[in-house]
């Protein structure tokens, strides 16, 4: 890419993220975030010695979100679990963007038999329910002792296909429309017309489903660690949230409630963040939908 | 017609290797079907896990000899007679535990899906028309928020607040055992009550989306040309909000409202589980924890059934009441 | 508009759904007395004095069963938590006291391999017919021909209509028979009649087979044919006949038997004929199901449940005991204990001298304050024996030569330098460089072996071991240990159920459960004080001599003290509890003291305690 096409590209697609007040704090959440699970490891120290004396301490500045079921800083936990947390959601959903868009652009341009096969298999993949489905495969593959990527891959196959039916929805009615008839007309090659024309036109919505996206990979990845799919690691959240609600009983206990409450409250602002993000983007790429502001 | 036999073949070819990828999937799953039936029998009966997995083994007739391929034949012939397969565990056929649960859940799920389309629909075009003031805020943020909590963890806290600490919904069931099913008063408001907490651990993130999903198609259909035609008539603004925006916003919302219904048919698991409700998804929770696969590839398929009748009734109806859908 | 038509809409809906509802979930009709006996009242709106009425002489339990209900005790998952309430065994045995409380015998003889048991003449089925000795032949030959178990029994007879004589194949199965709910009334004569022949000759097909495979004999193939396939026929048929299905009812021995069933609840009702209904002040059981222990934590605290015992971290039992001062806690063995076990196909734990150190490592009370706060603390020893049982089998003598495992990092660094290992920065190195790094499984499903498991993964750590932890999938934790897929695991030790017995524990450790999936060399000698011995050997010898000869039978007992202490094939972290929570005095009152050894009856079984408390009597709606 030239650096006038970055700057195009900024101008275009970046630069109105700021401007809106909706994506602007979905950035930010998200940002504040990815920050945690990139540097707050190395700056927040982790000390996972359970001192059962201090248990369910309330919040305060030596523990800004209290102390757990183990009498562990309930913070440090949060930052180092943040890590796991995102990057398996970030990869899922990129994953999943990745391969809807790749069979939803496939199915949108190819005619005939190969795309009635490709109809076929996404329709698969929308009938079988994806959450048991992500279940049964991920006790199959338990004990191959697989890495991020692999996971996130397993969790994005369940995600792709209401993406790619989109998508070739999309295609299609792109298709039709005249300028794509006039590279066709002027002997474009086929390259150029699905990516410079219709990928262009696509780029916003893929934007929006993959920030929307983060909630359904987050959801799956707090599930899969219930079920041990990877490898125990006691600060996911999933498995925090696990441990708050089963293990230790918190909502059973009045001083056990901010336990619960902080895993859930960074759970969901995440995904608060994301909804946010994606929102900001539809107003500002659809403007039919842009509220007053 | 022939677009509906060219759809039916399509929808046909998609069902059998859906089915066909679920039973092997399912049945490459590890795991012991004996287990959970040995681990009760163990504790109920007082005795080593060893010797109860050898009385599980027998009780439950398994044959660990017969290949992939013999099963599947068999599933297959079965399927063809409408026979979903048999349950190790609970000792019984598929279809017997289906006829049993299947009614409550379809019972939630619809009275989840109606209450949280109609309230749903009403805020989105309501959030639509207040574009600006503090109801459209209100509307939208605390939709989002919701759309952000996982519905399990929604669930446990409904469960809790309602169920736990103010006691005003009962715990577990779908109708106490002292009264008999019947049309009395008593029992079919007793149902309703059990119905409650999981229908609206069902209905709150649906009507989440509905109301956002609303709301942006009120906005989009304000923009089109015959609105402001409509306009420039000088229609009243309620004839045009009733008549024209909302129900032409509706309109694709009703497509999805059948193939939302079938996808929650797979998605109740959690939520039945967490508040011991006896419809499928129970079952289906039940069934993976105890590996039994006899009622899980059965599961399996219902749903899939399910959600393929739900997308071929979707599709027909959007054609009848969207006058410019053609069925090609 | 739209909206109107929404709503009309929903209510048509709501009808119709409500119809197929009621249709389709109902239990199937049933027709007989019970059913009309029990119609009535309910149909008085609730509240008020019919309220109170209803639930005089109610209990409110929690337990799991199958459903849709078949009420077939043959079938997978049998009539459930109902078992015990509606089956009797020979007799109850109170491990505190050792004593056995007759049920369906009076009394019994043992002869060498024959016992003689003589049945009490007062017991009769709920539905009349009187209980004889035909019954207990007919079920023997039932459970064997279906479960293939016990062939411990080789032959059963009825001498007259209350007298049966057992022939055992040990003697060390006495127990068992004695007290397991399924051997004497699971099948009636007079409800199973049609299918006696068959259930005989198929056990008796079976019985064959097994002796044979045992003595390592060949089974001629159409001995195994003519045998599966009458095999298959029987329970086919049984699974068909399931008497709840075909006759309504449950013809049952013990003190209630299952009437309704829901997959939410289940109602037992008194049997009018059982030998206690007399002194019975409670007449229904209504048991709630047992989907998750929040849920029956949720029961107790609202009352829904008047007993029931599930695990609870300390901060929830006390907010329970305030949110509901009726609730008391008794806490009873478990006869069982929570261990941290080693996969002796890696190499890494072959070596003594590492598990040594590991037991000096582990803080094992600080493990149980976080798993469950409720647990007898092993104190020093890993010798196998049940705290709770430490008093009656241990010998001081014995106890003098064992080591005591303080929690002691500088012990544990010794024993290591000592062996060869090295520490280097924060990592122990294995004398061949290898750093100690191994994962700790433990499975999912059970909280409390969750917490034990990242506890002792923490302690393990700060020591300087590298151990990751790893979460066993519901399901899975029979694959994964039988097949040695782990390194070490957080598993149940000694257990003694079933006999509660040294013999047992250690059974279960060297040539059981526990050996199936540590592989611990229990064939190997080792060196005590009494000379080189194999613990394997040792086990069967102890099975001999139990009866025959008990000086030998101790000596045995001290021998393998000693080497399950010394070479920790598992360590020991505590003994489990059940701790039992009962709302007093909110339905129900009468509950015996916390001390009372009655309670010690709890494992393997808990409705036995209520039904003995009930049938003598003691439980009594509470008085307002």
């Amino acid at each position: 890419m030239t650096k006038e096409s970055l700057t195009n590209f900024y101008h275009d697609y970046i630069h109105p993220l700021f401007r809106n007040k909706k994506s602007l704090i979905g950035l930010i959440i998200l940002l504040m975030y990815i920050l945690m699970a990139t540097v707050g490891a190395s700056v927040v120290p982790l000390n996972m010695n359970s001192n059962f004396a201090e248990r369910y301490q309330k919040p305060s500045l030596k523990h800004p979100f209290g102390t757990d079921y183990f009498g562990v800083d309930i913070f440090q936990q949060i930052v180092h679990g943040s890590r796991a947390v995102i990057s398996l959601t970030l990869l899922a959903s990129f994953l999943a963007v990745l391969i809807g868009t790749i069979v939803g652009v496939a199915r949108g341009y190819l005619e005939g038999i190969a795309g009635k096969i490709i109809d076929v298999i996404i329709m698969v993949f929308l009938v079988i329910p994806s959450f048991p489905a992500l279940l049964i495969l991920s006790a199959i593959f338990m004990d191959k002792d697989l890495n991020v990527l692999q996971i996130a891959l397993l969790v994005a196959i369940w995600l792709w296909a209401p993406l790619a039916k989109q998508i070739s929805a999309q295609v299609l009615s792109i298709k039709t429309r005249d300028f794509i008839e006039a590279s066709k007309i002027l002997n474009m090659p086929l390259r150029y017309i699905l990516f410079n024309d219709i990928v262009k036109l696509l780029i916003p919505y893929i934007f929006i489903n993959f920030v929307m996206q983060i909630k359904g990979a987050m959801e799956f990845s707090v599930g899969l660690m219930f079920l041990g799919l990877a490898k125990f690691d006691p600060t996911h959240w999933g498995i925090m949230l696990n441990y708050a609600l089963y293990q230790a009983g918190a909502l059973y206990t009045t001083q056990g409630f901010h336990y619960l409450f902080f895993v859930i409250l960074n759970i969901v602002l995440l995904i608060y963040g994301g909804i946010l993000l994606s929102q900001g983007i539809e107003e500002i790429f659809n403007p039919r939908v842009r509220g007053n502001e | 017609m022939n677009y509906v036999i060219n759809r039916v073949i399509y929808l046909l070819a998609v069902f059998v290797i859906a089915v066909s990828g679920i039973f092997v999937l399912v049945n490459n799953m590890p795991g012991d079907p004996a287990y959970g039936l040995a681990v009760s029998i163990a504790q109920q009966r007082n005795m080593q896990i060893e010797q109860a997995l050898e009385i599980a083994r027998s009780m439950m007739g398994i044959d660990p000899d017969e290949s992939l391929l013999t099963r599947y034949g068999k599933f297959m012939s079965n399927l063809l007679k409408g026979n979903l397969g048999y349950s190790a565990f609970y000792n019984t056929s598929v279809n017997d535990i289906i006829s049993k649960s299947l009614p409550w859940t379809i019972f939630v799920i619809s009275l989840a899906t109606l209450l949280s389309f109609v309230v749903g629909i009403f805020l989105g075009a309501l959030a639509a028309q207040k574009r600006g003031t503090v109801i459209e805020w209100i509307i939208s943020t605390v939709s989002s928020i919701i759309q952000a909590i996982p519905p399990f963890i929604l669930a446990v806290l409904i469960l809790f607040v309602f169920s736990v600490t103010l006691r005003l919904l009962p715990l577990g069931g779908a109708y106490p055992v002292d009264v008999e099913p019947s049309f009395s008063f008593e029992f079919i408001y007793k149902m309703f009550l059990h119905a409650l907490g999981p229908m609206l651990a069902t209905a709150i993130p649906q009507m989440a989306s509905w109301t956002l999903a609303m709301r942006g198609n009120t906005s989009q259909v304000m923009e089109e040309d015959f609105i402001r035609f409509a306009e420039i008539r000088g229609l009243r603004d309620s004839v045009i909000a009733k008549k024209y925006i909302r129900n032409n916003a509706v309109l694709p919302l009703v497509a999805s409202l059948a193939i939302g219904v079938g996808y929650m048919l797979g998605g109740h698991t959690l939520v039945e589980s967490i508040f011991n409700y006896p419809g499928i998804g129970f079952y289906f929770g039940k069934a993976i924890a105890v590996r039994d696969f006899g009622l899980l590839t059965g599961l399996f398929t219902l749903i899939v059934i399910g959600v393929i009748a739900a997308t071929f009734i979707a599709d027909f109806v959007y054609s009848l009441i969207d006058p410019r859908v053609k069925l090609k | 508009m739209l909206l109107k038509k929404w709503v009309a809409l929903l209510m048509v809906v709501l009808f119709m759904v409500s119809v197929f509802a009621g249709c389709g979930g109902g239990q199937p009709k049933q027709e007989g007395p019970q059913q009309t006996e029990q119609g009535k009242p309910e149909e008085d709106k609730p509240g008020g004095a019919s309220q109170d009425n209803k639930q005089a002489g109610e209990l409110r339990l929690a337990a799991d069963w199958p459903y849709p209900f078949h009420g077939n005790p043959f079938g997978a998952g049998g009539i459930g938590g109902a078992w015990w309430f509606a089956y009797e065994p020979f007799a109850y045995y109170i491990p505190k006291t050792g004593e056995y409380i007759p049920r369906l015998a009076e009394s019994w003889d043992v002869d060498g391999n024959k016992v003689t048991v003589h049945l009490r003449k007062d017991a009769k089925f709920s539905d009349g017919e009187p209980f004889t000795s035909k019954d207990v032949v007919n079920t023997v030959n039932f459970i064997q021909a279906i479960w293939q178990w016990p062939y411990e029994i080789e032959a059963v007879e009825a001498a007259d209509d209350y007298t049966v004589v057992f022939t055992l194949r040990s003697t060390s199965f006495l127990h068992t028979l004695l007290t397991d709910g399924g051997i004497a009334s699971l099948a009636p004569a007079h409800v199973y009649g049609d299918f006696s022949e068959a259930a005989k000759e198929v056990a008796e097909l079976g019985r064959q087979i097994y002796y044979k495979q045992v003595e390592g004999q060949e089974i001629p193939e159409d001995m195994k044919s003519e045998y599966d396939e009458k095999a298959n026929k029987l329970r086919e048929q049984i699974n068909a006949f399931a008497p709840f299905n075909k006759l309504g009812k449950l013809p049952v021995v013990g003190a209630f038997a299952p009437v309704k069933v829901t997959q939410s609840e289940m109602a037992l009702e008194a049997n009018k004929y059982h030998w206690t209904y007399s002194q019975m002040k409670i007449h229904r059981v209504i048991f709630k199901k047992w989907s998750s222990n929040e849920f029956v934590w949720a029961s107790l605290i609202s009352g829904e449940v008047d007993a029931a015992h599930p695990s609870m971290p300390k901060d929830v039992v006390d907010q329970l005991s305030t949110l509901n001062p009726n609730l008391k806690i008794v806490t009873v063995s478990d006869l069982s204990d929570i261990a941290l076990v080693f996969n002796f196909r890696r190499p890494l734990f072959k070596d003594v001298n590492l598990r040594k150190a590991i037991a000096h490592i582990l803080e094992k009370d600080k493990v149980r304050d976080v798993s469950v706060w409720q647990a007898n603390s092993y104190g020093e020893y890993a010798h196998g024996i049940l705290k709770s049982m430490e008093e009656q089998w241990v010998e001081q003598d014995t106890l003098q030569k064992l080591t005591k495992y303080t929690a002691d990092v500088a012990a544990a660094e010794k024993i290591l330098l000592d062996a060869g290992y090295k520490k280097q920065g924060n990592t122990w190195y294995q004398p061949n460089g290898q750093p100690v790094a191994f994962t700790l499984s433990v499975y999912g499903p059970h909280n409390d072996w969750v917490l034990a498991a990242r506890e002792v993964v923490q302690q393990l750590n700060n020591f300087g071991f590298k151990v990751e932890m790893q979460i066993i999938p519901e399901g899975m934790r029979d694959q994964v240990m039988r097949g040695g897929d782990y390194d070490a695991a957080i598993e149940f030790g000694s257990a003694w159920w079933g006999f509660p017995h040294p013999l047992t524990g250690y059974q279960r450790l060297y040539n059981g459960d526990v050996s199936k999936i540590t592989e611990f060399p229990a064939k190997e000698k080792y060196s005590t004080p009494w000379g080189e011995l194999s613990p394997y050997d040792l086990t069967l010898e102890l099975q001999e001599n139990l009866r025959n000869d008990e000086a030998r039978a101790k000596e045995i007992i001290q021998q393998l003290i000693y080497i399950t202490n010394e070479y920790l094939p598992v360590i020991p972290l505590y003994e489990k509890v059940l701790p039992i929570y009962y709302n007093d005095g909110h339905r129900i009152e009468g509950w015996p003291a916390v001390e009372d050894a009655v309670w010690s009856l709890a494992p393997g079984g808990i409705e036995r305690i209520y039904n003995l408390l009930i049938g003598t009597g003691k439980l009594a709606p509470a008085a307002k």
